[in-house]
């Protein structure tokens, strides 16, 4: 069946390999690509900071980039890679960080050296964390200004309460005026080591050559001795009953996020998942923008909301109103919950299926962005990786498990919602939560 | 320039079909199709009868109904069911209809992106309802502060025209057009004349160009009107006091149209300033002084037109020390701009462009913009030859030109900033 489908769909399957130093490699050979994409990963993101520490994954992962053992600073580092074309960043999530690098395939040995550079030698001095902490409290100032992410952060600490899933990844200001360099390396110490590390690696080149590169790349790569660092803990946040409101004084336009927790990666059925979150809200074909957006004009912008994470995810579905039709949005978005609890027409989970088939397709195409994605399945804990596996779970998909999953995800008691905009009526936005009720479970 | 030795894109195959529809297609690997269609009907065509805002809310409602799938629901079930992903929008001179697919669904695809360029139903109730979100979502952008900011470095640049309406003057306009205002834009604007379509695909280019050809031949001519060219403003300083953590600016000259002896050089000059990592105001505004976490410096051009301009979020009491820091790099480029600055420049814009080949997309949309833009399609191979030939001296030369004290605009959106205060910011 994989080897059909890889045929049907032109593409490489991935493998994997374990270099001496204990750090993990998948790698996918793309014939004919022009860049070479590498990711670097770390099996570790906010959810597993102290809260003292808040914030503090996502400011090392600023911190490696102003400088390290081979370029003294921020400059030559991106003067190395820009100087050849190619381009480099990072971003962390709540259980990992990536840095990623692309270049044109002739430049694949700093490809390779760039995100080892940041990872295995950073300097992280304690002028380094004076320079960057200003740079990491104005990326905070543009989180606040945001109506979106507000929403975002909203729901988070309405669906886990109590959690470290429920922290900002940003971290707070407070939190970060406090950070040393010293805690920074212990934080890098710890977690910062080859068995927490993969590499992601897509280009047309062979296994044997990226291994090669990437041995030389990281070097003698050994865990780092300091002192342990604190557990995680979780921020002090109250649940506050079904809906979290961000007031943004002068806004026109209230943005809308309804989820329900949904487990751990590894429990999660992900072709049904992906089916379930684009027959509710990806596309044009999908129920909310179809007729929440295009019909009855209810919501400005509308759709699927799925955050899965290594121990926990959220699904659900987002949109923004006018604030003076904040209710009815609220009410018309219930109305699709109500409707995906129900068997999907046939029609409708054709169209989910094929839509997200192309998703697959279009995510599987840019070395950089296939690095990306096998970093971050090999870092979800998957065994198998690649798009053939993801078309594969697409194919056994059947109506019947999407209605149970929604009925599942959807229960009334497990969703919340979080609001950002304008000052609203709370007792509204909760009453019009009650009209999705209890459905009535499938039989197995 | 060792960018240049990685295998290029191969060349198109370009031609002009017996109706006048200018057809390029473009090889690719990989398992999907692009088409892109691009017709010169953005609003800087709003004049004589076109009523303001017609090119926008035409834009948003193609792909809401076409002759064979007469509601947008239709359509996303036909186009969606294939693996295809689809989208429309206008510009200031132009407005483009893109639609991706896996490549054995090819010919159908094709046949529905023809339709939504050429036979939008406008259905009465479908304008009326995308008449009042689209106002609606452009209130919502109003009084967001990064957005503010940038409407009002807009009208600071262009008062009088389409390009410098304000988020609220557009609400305002899109709200008065009738399905009639519509349906008349597109009888001009959308002809075959000044067309223009490109498709990439991994299928032999002759027999995907013949199907095109095939299928475009009942396009209708259409009688396109001439632009309105923008007339720059007077005024040097606006303001917006609103509430946010950050205040919100934007600094930005008027520049050149795609296609004019100064575009590419212009377009150096941006990377060098405000382009990666390594520009100018990223290792000064933000690196060495802490004032924002993104800033950067975009010449955005096309066929009439064109504006240099930096954007980014400080902190409101920095106002002043970031405005003046910014100043000072342009200032110092023209003096300053150095060949490994230029040499840098050049290799991240050629390799960045090199590397999105990788995307079938890519040169569907370059290509088929380039033709209602510049008149032909401009290779990679013509792109590294233009960037070969320009120097650390050239970009000084258009840096000294463009960015002149009395060219600059100041705009800023934020907590308690008033006009007075950013007047004595501005320059000259």
């Amino acid at each position: 069946m994989a080897t059909e489908l890889a045929v049907a769909e032109g593409l490489p399957e991935p493998q994997t390999a374990t270099l001496p130093c204990g750090l993990r490699v998948v790698h996918m050979r793309i014939p004919g690509a022009v860049a070479i994409g590498a990711s670097l990963g770390i099996d570790v993101g906010s959810a597993d900071e102290p809260d003292e520490w808040a914030g503090i994954s996502h400011f090392l992962e600023h911190l490696v980039f102003r400088g390290t053992r081979a370029y003294a600073d921020s400059l030559a580092i991106g003067q190395a890679i820009e100087a050849v074309g190619g381009d480099f960043n990072a971003f962390t999530g709540k259980s990992y960080t990536q840095y990623i690098c692309s270049a044109p395939l002739e430049h694949r040995e700093l490809v390779m050296q760039i995100p080892a550079e940041l990872v295995v030698r950073p300097a992280l001095r304690q002028q380094d964390v004076e320079d960057e902490r200003p740079v990491v409290i104005r990326e905070i100032g543009l989180e606040e200004d945001s109506a979106g992410r507000r929403a975002s952060r909203a729901l988070e600490q309405g669906v886990w309460p109590g959690s470290t899933m429920a922290r900002s990844i940003i971290g707070r200001p407070d939190a970060l005026r406090a950070v040393t360099a010293k805690e920074v390396r212990r934080y890098w110490a710890a977690h910062y080591v080859p068995a927490k590390a993969t590499l992601g690696l897509a280009g047309d080149l062979s296994l044997e050559e990226a291994l090669e590169l990437a041995g030389k790349a990281v070097g003698n790569w050994h865990p780092a001795s300091a002192p342990p660092i604190p557990a995680p803990s979780a921020p002090a946040f109250q649940s506050n009953g079904l809906v979290r409101v961000e007031t943004m004084e002068g806004r026109q336009e209230t943005v809308l996020a309804l989820g329900a927790p949904v487990g751990a990666w590894r429990d999660i059925d992900h072709g049904a998942t992906a089916v379930l979150a684009t027959l509710a809200g990806d596309g044009e074909g999908s129920l909310t923008v179809r007729s929440l957006v295009r019909k009855q004009g209810l919501l400005l912008n509308g759709g699927a909301l799925a955050w899965l994470n290594r121990d926990a995810g959220v699904l659900g579905l987002t949109g923004s109103a006018r604030p003076d039709g904040a209710v009815a949005a609220v009410e018309g978005i219930a109305s699709v919950i109500r409707q995906l609890q129900q068997a999907p027409a046939g029609e409708d989970f054709r169209r989910a299926v094929g839509y997200a088939r192309g998703e697959i397709l279009r995510q599987w195409l840019r070395p950089l962005d296939v690095a990306i994605q096998l970093c971050h399945q090999a870092l979800m804990g998957d065994t198998e990786y690649g798009p053939l596996r993801d078309l594969h779970e697409l194919a056994a998909v059947t109506p019947e498990q999407i209605q149970r999953l929604a009925q599942n995800v959807f229960a009334p008691e497990r969703l919340r919602l979080a609001v950002a905009g304008p000052a609203m009526d709370v007792a509204r936005l909760e009453q019009a939560l009650t009209t999705i009720p209890a459905p009535k479970r499938a039989r197995r | 320039m060792s960018v240049v030795a990685t295998p290029r894109p191969a060349a198109p195959l370009t031609r002009t079909a017996s109706n006048g529809l200018r057809l390029v297609a473009s090889p690719c690997s990989g398992g999907l199709a692009t088409i892109a269609i691009v017709l010169p009907a953005g609003t800087l065509y709003e004049v004589g009868d076109a009523r303001p805002g017609a090119a926008h809310l035409l834009a948003r409602l193609l792909t809401q109904g076409t002759h064979t799938f007469p509601t947008a629901e239709a359509l996303a079930m036909h186009l969606e069911t294939l693996g295809g992903a689809y989208s429309a929008g206008a510009e200031h001179d132009l407005t483009s209809v893109v639609v991706s697919v896996p490549a054995t669904e090819l010919p159908s695809a094709l046949a529905a992106a023809i339709e939504i360029a050429t036979q939008p139903t406008l259905a009465e109730r479908s304008v009326r309802l995308e008449r009042r979100r689209f106002s609606g979502q452009l209130r919502g952008a109003a009084a967001v502060p990064a957005a503010r900011a940038g409407d009002l470095a807009d009208k600071l640049l262009w008062p009088d025209s389409p390009e410098g309406w304000t988020s609220l003057e557009l609400a305002r306009a899109v709200s008065r057009l009738q399905r009639s205002d519509l349906e008349s834009f597109h009888a001009a604007q959308f002809g075959v004349s000044g067309a223009a379509l490109a498709i990439a695909t991994p299928t032999p280019l002759q027999q995907a160009l013949a199907s095109v050809e095939a299928a475009t031949a009942r396009w209708p001519a259409g009688a396109p009107r001439s632009p309105v060219i923008p007339a720059l403003g007077q005024e040097r300083a606006a303001a917006a006091a609103m509430a946010a953590d950050l205040a919100y600016l934007v600094l930005a000259a008027p520049a050149v149209r795609r296609g004019h002896p100064d575009s590419d050089a212009l377009n150096l000059l941006s990377i060098v300033l405000g382009g990666g990592a390594t520009s100018r105001l990223f290792v000064e505004v933000r690196e060495k002084r802490g004032l924002c976490y993104g800033i950067g410096c975009r010449l955005a051009g096309h066929s009439l037109g064109g504006t240099l301009r930096i954007d980014a979020g400080v902190p409101p009491d920095h106002l002043k020390e970031a405005v003046d820091a910014i100043i000072e790099q342009i200032q110092d480029v023209a003096a300053t701009a150095s060949d490994q600055e230029v040499d840098k420049a050049r290799a991240m814009l050629l390799g960045h462009l090199a590397m999105e080949s990788d995307r079938p997309e890519t040169w569907a949309r370059r290509y088929s913009r380039d033709i209602v833009q510049l008149g032909r399609p401009r290779t990679f191979q013509e792109i590294v030859a233009i960037y070969q030939a320009l120097d650390a001296a050239r970009v000084r030369q258009v840096a000294g030109a463009y960015f002149t004290p009395d060219k600059l605009r100041l705009s800023v959106a934020g907590p308690a900033v008033t006009r007075r205060q950013v007047r004595g910011l501005v320059p000259g």
